[in-house]
């Protein structure tokens, strides 16, 4: 996002505006594939705050999600408080936890921090599962969560799109700001940075705390969608989704992520009732993307493309090794 | 022929038209067809198949066409919240038969009341379908885990036992299993010592420490509420540590462990199943049924195709009376009348859609019988739903209003 | 407590931290020497499985020694899945940085358990143990099956005959070279890419020799990928990774606090397990036997 910010900012507004229209017309069969994509494009800019803008891989984003769809669920069938109050407090709790989380977690670096927030996601997702006079263990938790007007097709999602709009507007102003580039100089050298007398521990742990918020914003969005909490919102396979749909899309382009997860969700959405492959069909693509199209499909149209592809597919001439 | 007349003509013939493509009603089955339970929502789909191809063959229902939309839900109630959505949005199925457990039905019942479709449970049995999640759609034509666990209790009674170890999985049905079963046993005049209570997380692979901590504990009982490939790994491994000599155990999914591990199946353990097609001689059509399973798949099927093709004929019963497919009227239809199915007459009483089914108990015979290539079960006792179920007012009050 | 039920618990988690330890000891391997975190080990662990669990060609009508023959065979092709994984995908990617290896394992992951979906269906599979081995031994007034001593034998076995492997073989010294300094090692003349291979197709090796033993013990079916992979993961942590000798010290420490745990602490045993696996990694992340970086 180094090039062109301002283009990113007309961008978001743009697909914002056109989502718009597609949430108040389309029928609602349609709308379950748009609300899949919006919260899952959120997502995936959440967790590429970390992934692409810091050079943090985290395994564990998928925690927040689940504390935001679950404060939702477990309010409205525990009787705690109202949606709104609900829905206002999840980034809150999401961040407070992601405080709690990241302290401990960027402790260490590189694979072992990937692993380590592998380790926690799987820890909550149990926690999720024992904890079952609060979550209603693996049965989790559904109906009629939200308030009638959002619970309307048409209402929940333009509600969805509209909130998703903001949220990436506000991660826009994130990453183009002195922060922003301050993450990014941590991702393309540490050590340098350091040396720029920046804390690196914590500017990462901010962007960690901003991460979990919006990614529990986008599970916010998520139980307006699905009505549904459930422990394996919190599992590591849900925060790969948020990895893969940010390398699909391209890690280091602004709405990479968001084209990541309209790639993934309608291609999912396509196959699952085309062919019980999809499976296969996501790996493929993903395992192309990585080999092939380092910097994603947003990167897609440039000079030059195929050639370096296939100067990848080649590996660097003979030698090389494990390092 | 005047433009007019011209015109009423082509309108007609135009909605004739329209009606003719009207004509195949789709009806939907969010089933489990992959993980460890796989071979219940894939084999409930014949049994689904079946019902629905018999039915078209007899000129179809009201005039039309039968078509199943299934779909895999991995028994994961995420997953059936999307597909079942799905059905009801894109395909407007006019009504669900859920072929998973426990934790999808609720997400399938939340769905079925709030877009009015109804569901006809036939495998997830657990309580809270017909009391805490219950709504005017959903009926449950299984044995629920208030009744299965009474069933085995009343059974047991003559035997005697008091010394009592249970393991079930980590969920819902789980927790619930044994608290009925316990106040079975109650009921039935036993006073149960529980010397042991385990709940594995469904998956479990190893359940070594499990059956070292059940020797350990030296029960008279062994009641199991496992099922699919976690109670095949269970038996497996306790047979290792020979666990059947010195217990009684019990468990369900009779048809599942029988057909799976044939000659291994240990013998006298006890089992209990909805409706094993082997014990069940005096229902001709589901022998009937068995064999036309048998000559497609090529083994023979465990109880799900017959509960599913059950409850096909069930739903199908009551459209005809009702004289529509619309969701009151059929809700109306499928309460309080007893419809003759292959497997006998079932009737769902009206407080909470809890249909009056049986429960298949017996021990695993020592000797494997040559038609089927598995032992089956002797000392049979059937107990029926009406005797066991929840008495209407406790029901009722469970009921979300 | 009895000194039965002691022993009894023991040989369960010695059991389980065999299965672990093979496990395990693939990914700490991959790890060590290649600096890769093989996302898709798990899936080498079902094939495995799958192998020795389904009809294969016409093996079966060999009866008792079919079960034999697969076991030996499992390995052996799941080692070639390997082979062929680290020539056409893994080698591209080694002058790329970490994450792209590891994000083209997880897409493997992804492929691999769809092609065991269309290879053998979504049914599980059930196979039972040999006779030989189906038999039960008495110990301490207990019963104890020998399929269960056989998988720690197998693990034994396989541990001491790694660990020579690498200690005391041409073989093994070229692979420990190619660890710590591969640019030397190349200028001795030795192909660098075939030792790569080479510690790959071990890991894929030892993660099918796992899954081979395994299926007797267990409904074989899809999903026991993912299953296996978090526990194998911490096992690999807490020992250290890159430690074989680590591998087998976190398996026994983990599969004997398991073993107890489920009787002890029943609802929280697996919470246990990842707070010891966070806290590790937070605060000493070589683990118990690796090298600090």
């Amino acid at each position: 996002m180094s090039e062109r910010p301002l283009l990113s900012l007309v961008a978001t507004l743009a697909l914002g505006a056109v989502a718009l229209v597609l949430a108040a017309t389309l029928p609602p069969a349609a709308l379950v594939v748009l609300n899949n994509t919006v919260t899952l494009a959120l997502f995936g800019m959440g967790a590429n705050l970390l992934l692409g803008t810091t050079g943090l891989l985290s395994f564990g984003q998928a925690i927040f999600f689940g504390i935001g769809s679950y404060l939702v669920a477990m309010s409205w069938f525990h009787g705690w408080t109202s949606f709104w109050v609900a829905a206002s407090l999840a980034p809150v709790a999401g961040a407070v936890t992601a405080l709690a989380v990241g302290a401990l977690a960027l402790r260490s670096r590189r694979w072992f921090f990937a692993l380590l927030t592998l380790g926690f996601s799987q820890l909550f997702f149990t926690i999720a599962q024992k904890a079952s006079s609060l979550t209603e263990g693996d049965s989790g938790i559904f109906g009629p969560m939200v308030p009638r007007a959002l619970a309307d097709p048409h209402g929940g999602s333009l509600f969805i799109v509209a909130v998703a709009t903001v949220a990436v507007v506000l991660l826009w102003v994130i990453s183009s700001s002195e922060l922003g580039l301050t993450l990014r100089a941590i991702r393309d050298n540490a050590r340098r940075a350091m040396g720029l007398g920046i804390d690196v521990y914590r500017t990462r742990l901010l962007a960690f705390v901003l991460s979990g918020a919006f990614c529990a914003l986008a599970g916010v969005l998520d139980a307006v969608n699905q009505q549904a909490a459930y422990p394996g919102l919190l599992d590591w396979e849900h925060s790969g989704d948020a990895v893969i749909v940010s390398v699909i899309g391209g890690m280091s382009s602004f709405l990479g992520p968001v084209l990541g997860a309209v790639v993934y969700q309608i291609g999912h959405d396509f196959l699952v009732r085309a062919t019980l492959h999809w499976q296969l069909a996501l790996g493929v693509v993903l395992l192309l993307t990585v080999m092939l199209f380092p910097d994603g499909l947003a990167r897609l149209p440039r000079p030059g493309l195929w050639r370096d592809a296939w100067r990848a597919v080649r590996g660097r001439a003979g030698g090389g090794g494990p390092r | 022929m005047s433009s007019l007349t011209r015109a009423l003509v082509i309108a007609a013939a135009l909605s004739a038209a329209g009606a003719a493509h009207a004509d195949t009603i789709k009806i939907g089955a969010p089933l489990v067809m992959s993980g460890p339970f796989g071979s219940v929502g894939k084999s409930a789909l014949e049994g689904l198949q079946m019902a629905v191809d018999d039915i078209n063959a007899a000129g179809g229902l009201l005039g039309s066409q039968i078509e199943v939309v299934a779909a895999d839900d991995a028994g994961k109630p995420a997953t059936a919240n999307t597909v079942t959505k799905a059905m009801i949005l894109n395909d407007g199925v006019k009504a669900l038969f859920p072929g998973s457990n426990s934790a999808a039905a609720v997400a399938v019942e939340a769905l079925a009341g709030q877009y009015e479709v109804p569901a006809l449970y036939y495998s997830a049995a657990d309580i809270s379908i017909t009391t805490t999640n219950f709504n005017k759609y959903a009926f449950q034509l299984s044995a629920s885990t208030y009744m299965d666990p009474r069933a085995i209790a009343r059974y047991l009674a003559k035997n005697d036992f008091t010394k009592v170890f249970t393991l079930t999985p980590d969920y819902n049905f789980g927790h619930s299993y044994v608290t009925n079963f316990l106040a079975g046993m109650k009921e039935a005049g036993l006073t149960p010592n529980v010397v042991g209570e385990q709940y594995p997380a469904i998956g479990t692979t190893d359940f070594s420490s499990y059956i070292s901590a059940i020797v350990a504990a030296e029960p008279e009982f062994v009641f199991v509420g496992l099922f699919g490939g976690d109670l095949m790994t269970f038996i497996r491994q306790a047979k290792g540590y020979g666990l059947f000599e010195k217990t009684h155990v019990g468990a369900p999914n009779a048809t599942d462990v029988l057909e799976t591990l044939k000659g291994d199946a240990p013998a006298g353990m006890y089992l209990w199943a909805r409706a094993p097609f082997f014990s069940m001689d005096r229902y001709p059509e589901v022998q009937k049924l068995a064999a036309r399973y048998h000559d497609k798949i090529g083994a023979w099927p465990p109880e799900w195709p017959i509960l599913a093709y059950t409850a096909v004929q069930i739903w199908a019963d009551a459209v005809r009376r009702a004289g529509t497919f619309d969701a009151g009227p059929v809700a109306e239809a499928l309460v309080d009348h007893a419809t003759d199915t292959i497997r006998g007459p079932v009737a769902i009483r009206d407080c909470d859609h809890q249909a009056d089914a049986q429960t298949y108990i017996g021990r695993i015979a020592a000797t494997v019988d040559e038609r089927y290539g598995f032992p089956l079960l002797e000392d049979l006792s059937v107990i029926d739903g009406g005797d066991v179920r929840m008495a209407c007012d406790e029901a009722v009050s469970l009921q979300r209003k | 407590m009895s000194l039965g039920d002691v022993a009894s618990y023991l040989l369960s988690g010695l059991a389980s931290a065999a299965i672990l330890f093979l496990v395990a000891a693939g990914i700490t391997l991959v790890f060590g020497g290649l600096r890769i975190v093989n996302v898709a080990h798990g899936s080498l662990y079902m094939y495995g499985a799958f192998i020795v669990a389904s009809p294969f060609l016409a093996l079966d009508a060999l009866g008792a020694g079919a079960f034999w023959l697969k076991l030996a065979l499992a390995p052996v092709l799941v080692g070639l899945i390997g082979a062929a994984v680290e020539i056409v995908v893994l080698r591209r990617l080694y002058h790329r940085e970490h994450l792209a290896q590891l994000l083209a394992t997880f897409a493997l992951f992804y492929i691999f358990a769809d092609l065991a979906q269309q290879i053998w269906g979504t049914a599980y599979r059930s196979v039972g143990a040999p006779a030989v081995l189906s038999g039960q031994v008495a110990l301490f007034d207990r019963v104890f099956p020998v399929y269960s001593l056989f998988v720690v034998a197998v693990a034994v076995v396989t541990g001491l005959g790694l660990f020579a492997l690498l200690r005391f073989t041409m073989l093994g010294w070229k692979v420990r070279a190619a660890v710590e300094d591969p640019e030397l090692l190349s200028v001795t003349g030795t192909d660098v890419n075939a030792v790569s291979t080479l510690i790959f197709v071990l890991g894929a090796v030892l993660a099918g020799l796992a899954g081979a033993v395994v299926a007797p013990l267990q409904a074989v079916s899809l999903g026991m990928d993912a299953s296996i992979l978090v526990g194998a993961f911490i096992v690999a942590i807490v020992g250290g990774l890159g430690s074989i000798a680590g591998a087998a010290l976190g398996a026994v420490a983990i599969g004997i606090f398991q073993a107890f745990a489920v009787v002890l602490i029943p609802s929280w045993s697996s919470v246990v397990v990842y707070l010891t696996m966070i806290l590790l990694l937070a605060f000493r992340p070589e683990g118990l036997l690796g090298r600090a970086e």
